[in-house]
């Protein structure tokens, strides 16, 4: 008498548990195929190939191209300062992460830009006993960098600078950004961003 | 003897959904950054304009040390 609802309780509670597990299994499984691919490596390649500034032998002309191109805002365009860098792909993985970061007020944007670089901490000098490479402080440092290359790119899109002066001016902020991605150290760093300002000061006025 | 299959079951049973319950604690609870705060949120720096990114590269320079 007892026997068979106890049967049917104890195949309905294996039924559940299976059930639930599947279904928890293909909810934490489930992601976007940009995640898929940032995790796999894929960097997706500019679909627009007709013409290309890659074919420049400088920089400085591969940016003046891109200016007059208006490529700077593709996302899918590899930012020049992670072209010959070891890990490429992590490299763009963080331009990736910020884009959405550079249209926020100021410390919002901040924020962003933090998270983006893998900030576990708020401010620089907690991050800073945190993280012993401080890989985080460098990919802050190139994505603030960046914040100043889309002004440039703003006063070369608004006429405010030539596309020429534009160039000079990214193509200083991407060489400073290539080389905090290469671990030079604060000494060899200070100098450059001194070139910069005083660069800057000329140009944007 | 079918009683015991059922306690048993239900132990495993439970067992496993305190599982499921406690990763999913867990994985919802570093994906809420805690220090969301207006409060702590003045501790970030205001980028605002050109200026106030060239200070906040000086600073992440120092921050960088030698």
């Amino acid at each position: 008498m007892v026997k068979r609802p106890l049967h049917i309780l104890a195949v309905s509670l294996a039924l559940i548990l299976l059930a639930s597990t599947i279904v928890i299994a293909a909810g934490s499984s489930t992601k976007t195929d940009k995640e898929l691919s940032q995790e796999n490596g894929i960097i997706e390649k500019p679909k627009d190939t007709a013409t290309s500034c890659d074919n420049f032998n400088t920089r400085r002309d591969r940016i003046q191209c891109r200016l007059l191109l208006n490529q700077f805002n593709n996302e899918n365009t590899i930012d020049e300062s992670c072209v010959n860098i070891r890990n490429q792909v992590a490299c763009q993985a963080i331009y990736k992460e910020s884009y959405k970061c550079y249209d926020l007020p100021g410390r919002a944007k901040d924020a962003c830009l933090k998270r983006a670089a893998g900030f576990e901490k708020i401010t620089l000098a907690e991050q800073s006993k945190a993280g012993e490479d401080k890989q985080q402080i460098r990919n802050y440092l190139v994505l603030v960098l960046y914040d100043l290359q889309e002004k440039v790119e703003d006063a070369q899109e608004n006429q405010e600078i030539t596309t020429e002066d534009a160039a000079i001016l990214i193509d200083k902020i991407i060489e400073i950004k290539q080389e905090v991605l290469k671990f030079r150290t604060k000494g060899e760093l200070k100098p450059k961003m001194k070139t910069l300002k005083d660069l800057w000061g000329t140009i944007m006025k | 003897m079918n009683k015991k299959i059922i306690i048993t079951l239900i132990i495993i049973a439970i067992l496993i959904a305190s599982f499921f319950l406690i990763s999913y604690a867990i994985d919802k609870n570093s994906e809420e950054p805690s220090k969301s705060t207006e409060e702590l949120n003045i501790l970030y720096t205001d980028l605002q304009n050109s200026q106030d990114d060239f200070a906040a590269i000086d600073n992440a320079l120092d921050a960088l040390g030698d």
